[in-house]
């Protein structure tokens, strides 16, 4: 009835006859656990959305490709020059008149939708990234399909929880529900996407939207390996470490990855800011320019840099190219990528960094095997370390990194090497470069958007931290006011900690003690303390717990006791405002 | 008051349920609708793709044909960019590969091939032949055995006999004839009936020197097809080397029979030939009497001024010959054998043996013979086999 009485005339059913929706404080009164059961199934239906428009996309993009740069693009062919111009001019013209957001890779703008705009990604923006990054990409720009899908799943995900009418909260959270979709669809690898979007955009492991990542991710998944088959992207030899020094190359490998992340990281935070600096007009030219730039690196015989460069990885992996060849591509790639994606064509990062990486690690391969044939490390399996080592250093998703290698080749042989290059590698590179490439594209942008990495290594304080000895006097809740004051004595502390029936406490004020008392002696019926107190009892706290978590009852009380988990009702110690506030000051 | 607003709780929840499941079938709908659209792109742009792929593929097996396997490695190439799954491509690109002159790169391909299907035929057979080429003698043995073991599409008995054979051919151009004698045996033992299959074990035989089965296999096609002309020209052939003159003789006349004049190879005619003389010196057992004592006299007359010429020879050129006082002792022992005494088989045995010694004795000595003596001398290998 309390429900009704809120409910505005209108959405009186018999009083309109039309059906209006109750607002959501409204709504969570009505059906409390409906929007948690919207939310999981709903994530379902944007997984496979999201997925069949990444299918789209991936044959968009394929299409466009063979179309404008011809179904085997080799050196010398005109159209190489002429496709990538005409692709960055369309794409310059859209991108200015028609749809003004779809600059840039997609992941921040994705953040950007979950920090500042409530999850908000219009479907224009949807749609001018899908058509825009598939023209770019298709036509042969330097840059990759997965953070455009990455984007493009939070703008399904955002769009369809716009439409089903959930709470704000909601509305947030699901921009990363749908970026895991979009991305997992893109790279045919559900772990990776999950992880990369806890590492990249969410920043924390939320319990609260973990469900729902894992359930999107997965059902993009299941639509994109329908369409595409479930076979890995890569595939290499199985990698048998026999001698151990084999693992001073994948350190080697770990080095380089560092210090050409740095110099792709210092290529775009210089050239990005300063193409944007220029006119309106100017700009619009730059991704016609660059695309030319692109081509004519393609022209002059490094076709293997157009586009995302999945070719090219795979040959790179079979030992195709010899290590002068590889080192040039992954230098040429760079360039390109950097030209692409400075003048402001929209395209991804990630196939464009794992490039690098893969010519990188296929050419200290390629060097190893010439000094150490008997090493049993194939080209392959470097050429998928350094694609690793680069997402790591670059993209400084380390975790994300070594679980997509794995998912990318299927081949869980190569952990060691793995996780021993990134790790130097993101090391080296953070220590070159403290500030990643994602935050550089932020300030760039004028946003301030929450640095990822901080945010990862933040260390939450407990209870624990804030916690002081509990008081040497507890009282019995059984005893009455009277006795209690009795048994202070002269020494009377300003709380009492009272215990109470049911291993619970009560943290009373010696003033309300003192009143009770005052009452007790006016009156012939004597009950016992707690009785008295009423049936109020103090939260049961935990030192594990968060610190905030004992914020909220200081209004109340003004000492909370903290149990122990292992025997039920013994204090541990106490918690005071006071004492929480310094120990957050003192951070 | 209270029963009418729990009335209107329960309107408003049923209509939030209505609402919902409107919303969900609208998803549902949306998604198929979606699905379907997907759908009919993706097929026409998969058979785009298969289509792209077969026109690369097809210019890659004519440039291959045309002697020009570094444009069809960039044809299959392209093609496989289109189709990355097709095995055909895949071992096209291969072959390619190792024609354009880059065997490390051709197994390198391969073997990231086999990493996927190691139980493939083709492949390991390809993989066989590769190594082979690279001299590494273990590694095509092992890939010629996974080959024999591996999967086949089609006639897979008929394919695994043909790697077996290929790798009996490898392993007597490596002269490892003990390997060979076991791999023969299996393949004659798995062997189907069909001749040239057995005309092909037979002569490999021959080959690894394993003479009398070849002789035998010879002689089973022989037995189904008894005017086989290479069945019985191989069967002479072995015959004669098994200096079984009067078979090998049976069976190139037969096969001369079979064949116009002309076909009968040089080689087996040369041995036809020999093998007429052979016989026709040679002192059988089932000839007369006096034809058989007239020729262990010619014979004898033939070592003996042999190994009077071998002697004096030696003495010209001041040769030693260690055995060359006994051998003189036996002629000089035999010196009263008259044609009379020649009748008695004891001393007809006992004076083909001095025959046989001095010829070869005398080969030994002297170098090796010509006109009958060199018959004699193929008869003293193995006499009692002469008239087999």
């Amino acid at each position: 009835m309390k429900v009704l009485d809120k409910l505005p005339a209108a959405t009186d059913p018999a009083a309109s006859g039309r059906w209006e929706m109750p607002s959501t404080a409204e709504l969570k009164k009505l059906a409390p656990a409906r929007e948690e059961y919207l939310f999981l199934l709903l994530s379902i239906f944007i997984g496979l959305i999201s997925g069949l428009l990444v299918v789209s996309f991936r044959m968009a993009i394929e299409w466009l490709n063979v179309l404008m740069l011809g179904s085997a693009p080799g050196a010398r062919q005109p159209r190489l020059l002429i496709a990538p111009a005409a692709a960055g001019l369309a794409v310059a013209v859209l991108a200015r008149w028609v749809f003004p957001s779809v600059r840039g890779s997609g992941v921040n703008q994705t953040k950007a939708a979950l920090y500042i705009n409530n999850g908000y990604i219009s479907f224009r923006t949807v749609m001018g990234k899908f058509l825009l990054s598939a023209l770019a990409i298709g036509g042969g720009h330097s840059l990759g399909p997965e953070d455009p899908s990455l984007q493009i799943g939070a703008g399904v995900a955002s769009l369809i929880s716009r439409k089903v009418g959930l709470s704000r909260e909601k509305l947030r959270v699901f921009a990363p529900v749908g970026a895991a979709a979009g991305l997992a669809a893109a790279f045919n690898a559900p772990i990776s996407a999950i992880l990369f979007v806890i590492e990249e955009v969410i920043g924390t492991w939320s319990s609260a939207v973990l469900g729902s990542i894992v359930l999107s991710a997965i059902s993009s998944v299941v639509i994109a390996r329908w369409f595409w088959g479930s076979e890995p992207m890569f595939r290499i030899p199985v990698v048998t470490l026999r001698d151990p020094r084999e693992l001073l190359a994948y350190a080697v490998l770990g080095l380089l990855g560092g210090a050409a992340s740095l110099l792709f990281t210092q290529a775009l935070g210089y050239l990005r800011p300063r193409l944007r600096r220029v006119s309106a007009n100017w700009q619009m030219l730059q991704p016609a320019m660059a695309g030319l730039l692109v081509g004519g690196i393609g022209y002059l015989g490094f076709p293997q840099v157009m586009g995302p460069g999945y070719g090219a990885i795979d040959q790179a992996m079979h030992a195709e190219f010899a290590w002068k060849m590889l080192l040039a591509l992954a230098l040429l790639k760079m360039l390109a990528t950097t030209l692409s994606f400075s003048s402001g064509t929209p395209g991804g990062m990630f196939a464009p960094t794992l490039f690098v990486g893969a010519m990188f690690g296929a050419a200290v391969g390629s060097i190893e095997k010439m000094y150490s044939p008997h090493f049993t490390g194939s080209v392959g399996s470097y050429a998928l370390a350094g694609m690793g080592v680069l997402f790591a250093s670059f993209m400084r998703a380390p975790l994300t990194s070594v679980f997509m290698v794995l998912e990318v080749s299927g081949n869980y042989s190569i952990i060691v090497p793995v996780i021993l290059a990134n790790t130097i590698a993101y090391l080296f590179a953070r220590a070159l470069q403290p500030v990643p490439i994602f935050e550089i594209f932020t300030q760039q942008d004028g946003m301030e958007l929450p640095s990822m990495e901080e945010k990862r290594e933040e260390s939450d304080l407990h209870i624990e931290d804030a916690l002081e000895p509990a008081p040497e006097r507890t009282f019995e809740g059984s005893a009455t006011a009277g006795a209690v004051i009795e048994r202070l004595g002269e020494d009377r502390p300003a709380v009492l900690l009272l215990r109470c029936t049911g291993q619970r406490w009560y943290a009373a004020r010696l003033e309300e003690v003192e009143k009770l008392a005052l009452e007790e002696s006016d009156t012939a019926e004597v009950l016992p303390l707690e009785e008295r107190l009423g049936r109020e009892r103090i939260p049961i706290l935990f030192p594990d717990q968060g610190l905030d978590h004992a914020l909220p009852y200081f209004s109340r009380w003004p000492l909370l006791p903290v149990s122990n988990r292992s025997v039920r009702g013994a204090v541990e110690g106490v918690v005071t405002l006071e004492g929480v506030l310094k120990r957050y000051q003192r951070l | 008051m209270l029963a009418g607003t729990q009335e209107e709780i329960r309107t408003w929840k049923r209509r939030l349920l209505v609402r919902d499941s409107l919303v969900f079938l609208g998803l549902i709908a949306v998604t198929a609708a979606l699905f379907l659209v997907t759908l009919l792109l993706f097929r026409s742009f998969s058979a785009h793709r298969v289509e792209l792929a077969q026109r690369w593929y097809s210019r890659g097996q004519r440039d291959l044909t045309a002697g020009n396997p570094k444009q069809a490695v960039i044809d299959l190439r392209t093609a496989l960019g289109y189709a990355p799954e097709e095995k055909k491509y895949q071992m096209l690109l291969a072959q390619a590969l190792s024609e354009a002159g880059d065997p490390n790169e051709a197994l390198s391909y391969f073997l990231n091939l086999w990493e996927s299907q190691p139980g493939s035929g083709p492949l390991n057979l390809q993989l066989a032949r590769l190594t082979a080429k690279s001299g590494s003698r273990t590694d095509a043995v092992h890939y010629y055995r996974a080959a024999i073991y591996g999967t086949w599409e089609g006639d897979g008995t008929a394919r695994r006999r043909e790697v077996r054979l290929e790798l009996i051919r490898y392993l007597l151009a490596k002269k490892e004839y003990a390997t060979v004698q076991t791999e023969l045996l299996i393949a004659a033992g798995n062997a189907t009936d069909e001749t040239p299959v057995k005309l092909e074990i037979a002569g490999l035989m021959v080959e690894a020197g394993e003479m009398q089965p070849a002789l035998m296999e010879y002689e089973k096609v022989l037995a189904r097809a008894p005017h086989n002309a290479a069945a019985l020209t191989g069967a002479g052939e072995t015959a004669f080397k098994l200096q079984h003159y009067t078979s090998a003789q049976r069976f190139l006349e037969n096969a001369g029979r079979r064949l116009s004049p002309g076909e009968l190879d040089p080689a087996a005619k040369q041995m036809l030939t020999t093998a007429h003389q052979i016989l026709a010196l040679y002192p059988a057992q089932n000839l007369s009497h006096a034809e058989r004592t007239a020729r262990v006299m010619k014979l004898r007359d033939l070592a003996l001024a042999r190994w009077t010429d071998c002697q004096q020879n030696l003495s010209a050129g001041n040769g030693v010959y260690p055995a060359m006082g006994e051998l003189t002792q036996q002629w000089r022992s035999q010196g009263g054998v008259t044609e009379r005494h020649l009748r008695d088989p004891e001393v007809q045995e006992q004076m083909m043996t001095l025959v046989y010694t001095t010829e070869q004795q005398a080969a030994q000595a002297c170098g090796v013979p010509r006109g009958d003596d060199a018959l004699v001398l193929m008869m003293a290998r193995s006499p009692a086999t002469v008239g087999q």
